[in-house]
């Protein structure tokens, strides 16, 4: 198990590279010149040369990656080239916003979606199951920067409860969770029902109805058991997505996360910045990834015996 | 428990499946006893209904009408509650041992589930009891936390008969409970069952497709064929004096180990009746060689021609009765 971890550990430093290559290259070829950003429209062009001068951009390519890389290795994620702060701390700056938005969606989104799952599937082609479709469905579909202003008149604009936007404390933290929460909700519940669905045709059910299991210690000992490995899979996906780049809810509710961050970056053309955040968003998912992994191992014996060989 | 001829008795047992294209009639109108201590084989091909009629008879599917009578009792109709408690008596072994056991827990939860939940017991003597269970039915004592992923298919059928003997039943059903087993598997499971059954008085139904098996193992034989019975007869009567046609056929198929005696197989031509929404024919009629203009107006019932020996068929009843027969081929047409 420990030797599994630490493999995939160590995988992840040329996935990296992988990652610092693609990203790079591809803000490398975005329209728009930094140095007319930096230096404003009314620039001369000498003013606009000496900018792409200072910041490296008239360097071919590869040599300009070179010194990226270079630089990354000893720690240095370059500064911003419209700030001038360092990248570095301005992510870890954003990111606990962006990791308390992440825990609360997925708080939401398991508390409701497990058991109306379970129930749909347990109800299959009955009207609980029906109506639990349909808020599936609803909850799929709805654009989440609609639900979350909505949701900003009925409780903050209306009825005062909460605020609504900026990221101050566990009230301003309630509406922003929703709005994120109800698409892994319906995400999350779908997959529970047909996970469970798959389970409850298993022979194992029948085992456990002959031994004179009741309905509930059917249903949650032995098929929910079973069934959680593809909502662990959905979960842990959509954990690093909402951690990464919940970008339309971010912006309804003026959230301070990392999604926001990166988005301004790329609108500006700051290659540096969104490079950088980038890189480090896609080392969390690996992480995410491998804690997901280490979680199966928990949940189920068979993989966890895969581990260890 | 009062007084009873049989320790099992099924009468007039139907399940029927509501499908897209109809009612599918698993189990038409089956009725049969079992003996205390006795063997029932139930034998017929893939999706005749011998799986469904075993589990009709736990209740694992509710049945849609008929009686079934353990020790007596009438148990279709009794409330989920009290049916649970008589799981205890009648267990069920399972085909396949790779999906029949819950891989999330170990062997010895596996057999003391149903102990714990009799709630009877105390926690030792529940661990006494995995261990004696595991050493009746031949597992070593090192498998007790192991998972049903590292052990191999012989194993796992014995954690499965462990499991079902886990309450001291005292009527079990075999859902082929060698067929997904390799051959040499087989034969250790089948002496196990054996040993089982003269050691603690167990009465089994044992459903299978080869008729080899029950040919070793049961003292009746029961054939079925597209969810009714066509024939019961005791073993050696069965196999010595077959009557219904799908029997004979069945029975000419065996391979015989003799190259100068060799049977002469009767194949089984034409199609298969559906089994939804089944028209009120014998159901064997269009594959039987000796379908008659009867066959296709009304179903045969069965009955008993000899002492013990059941069997539904016009023709052979026709014939018992002294008649004639004439083979009509024009009828299936």
């Amino acid at each position: 198990m420990w030797r599994f971890i630490l493999k995939r550990l160590i995988m992840l430093i040329p996935v990296l590279f992988g990652v610092a290559l693609i990203v790079y290259f591809i803000m490398d070829l975005t329209p728009g010149d930094p140095a007319v950003i930096i230096a404003g429209e009314d620039a001369t062009p000498e003013q606009r040369e000496a900018i792409r001068e200072e910041l490296g951009l008239n360097d071919p390519f590869i040599v300009r990656y070179g010194r990226y890389m270079f630089n990354l290795f000893r720690g240095d994620m370059g500064r911003s080239m419209l700030s001038k702060v360092d990248v570095f701390p301005t992510y870890f700056q954003k990111l606990p916003a962006s990791l308390a938005l992440a825990f609360g969606s997925i708080i939401v989104a398991l508390l409701l979606s497990i058991p109306l799952g379970v129930l749909s599937a347990t109800h299959q082609n009955t009207w609980v199951d029906t109506l639990c479709t349909i808020i599936g469905m609803l909850g799929m579909s709805m654009p989440n920067f609609w639900l979350g202003m909505m949701l900003i008149i009925a409780f903050s604009n209306k009825l005062g409860w909460f605020p609504s936007g900026g990221f101050d404390g566990l009230k301003s933290l309630i509406l922003p969770s929703i709005t994120e929460g109800v698409f892994l909700l319906a995400l999350i519940m779908r997959n529970t029902r047909s996970s469970m669905l798959d389970v409850i045709r298993q022979d194992y059910i029948v085992t456990a109805k002959a031994k004179g299991v009741n309905r509930r210690g059917i249903i949650w000992h032995h098929a929910f058991r079973n069934a959680l490995i593809p909502i662990i899979t959905v979960a842990g996906m959509n954990f690093a997505y909402v951690l990464c780049g919940p970008v339309l809810t971010e912006t309804v509710f003026s959230w301070p996360g990392v999604g926001r961050l990166v988005y301004d970056g790329i609108t500006k053309t700051d290659t540096q910045l969104v490079t950088g955040c980038l890189i480090l968003s896609c080392m969390f998912v690996s992480v995410i990834n491998l804690v997901v992994d280490i979680i199966y191992a928990f949940v189920d014996p068979r993989i966890k015996a895969q581990y260890s060989k | 428990m009062g007084d009873y001829e049989h320790l099992l008795e099924v009468s007039h047992l139907k399940k029927y499946f509501n499908v897209r294209a109809g009612s599918l009639h698993a189990v038409d109108d089956v009725s049969f006893t079992i003996d205390k201590g006795k063997t029932l084989g139930v034998v017929g091909e893939s999706g005749c209904g011998k799986s469904t009629t075993g589990r009709a008879i736990l209740r694992l599917h509710e049945p849609t009408s008929g009686s079934v009578k353990f020790e007596g009792r009438e148990i279709v109709g009794l409330s989920k509650r009290e049916m649970r408690k008589l799981r205890a008596e009648m267990q069920i072994i399972f085909q396949d041992p790779y999906a029949s056991l819950d891989p999330r827990n170990t062997i010895s939860q596996i057999i003391a589930e149903p102990m714990k939940l009799s709630g009877t017991m105390k926690k030792d003597e529940i661990e006494q009891k995995v261990h004696d269970l595991m050493e009746t039915v031949g597992l070593a004592e090192r498998f007790v936390n192991t998972y049903p992923h590292e052990l191999d298919g012989g194993r796992r059928q014995r954690i499965g008969i462990a499991r079902a003997l886990a309450l001291n039943p005292k009527f079990i059903v075999c859902d082929e409970p060698v067929s997904a087993l390799d051959v040499s598997i087989q034969a250790q499971i089948l002496n196990l069952l054996g040993e089982l059954q003269d050691n603690m008085g167990l009465t089994y139904m044992f459903i299978t497709h080869d008729l080899a098996v029950v040919n070793h193992f049961a003292d009746d034989i029961a054939v079925m064929y597209l969810g009714q019975l066509v024939e019961k007869a005791p073993s050696e009567e069965l196999f010595d004096n077959p009557l219904h046609p799908y029997t004979e056929a069945l029975l000419s198929a065996i391979p015989v180990p003799d190259l100068d005696n060799q049977t002469k197989r009767i194949p089984i031509k034409g199609e298969i009746t559906s089994p939804i929404n089944p028209p009120d024919t014998c159901r064997f009629a269009k594959r039987c060689p000796y379908c008659s203009g009867q066959c296709m107006e009304s179903s045969p019932e069965l009955v008993e021609l000899s002492p013990g020996h059941f069997v539904a068929c016009h023709k052979v009843a026709e014939e018992h009765a002294g008649g004639t027969w004439k083979v009509d081929e024009a009828a299936t047409a």
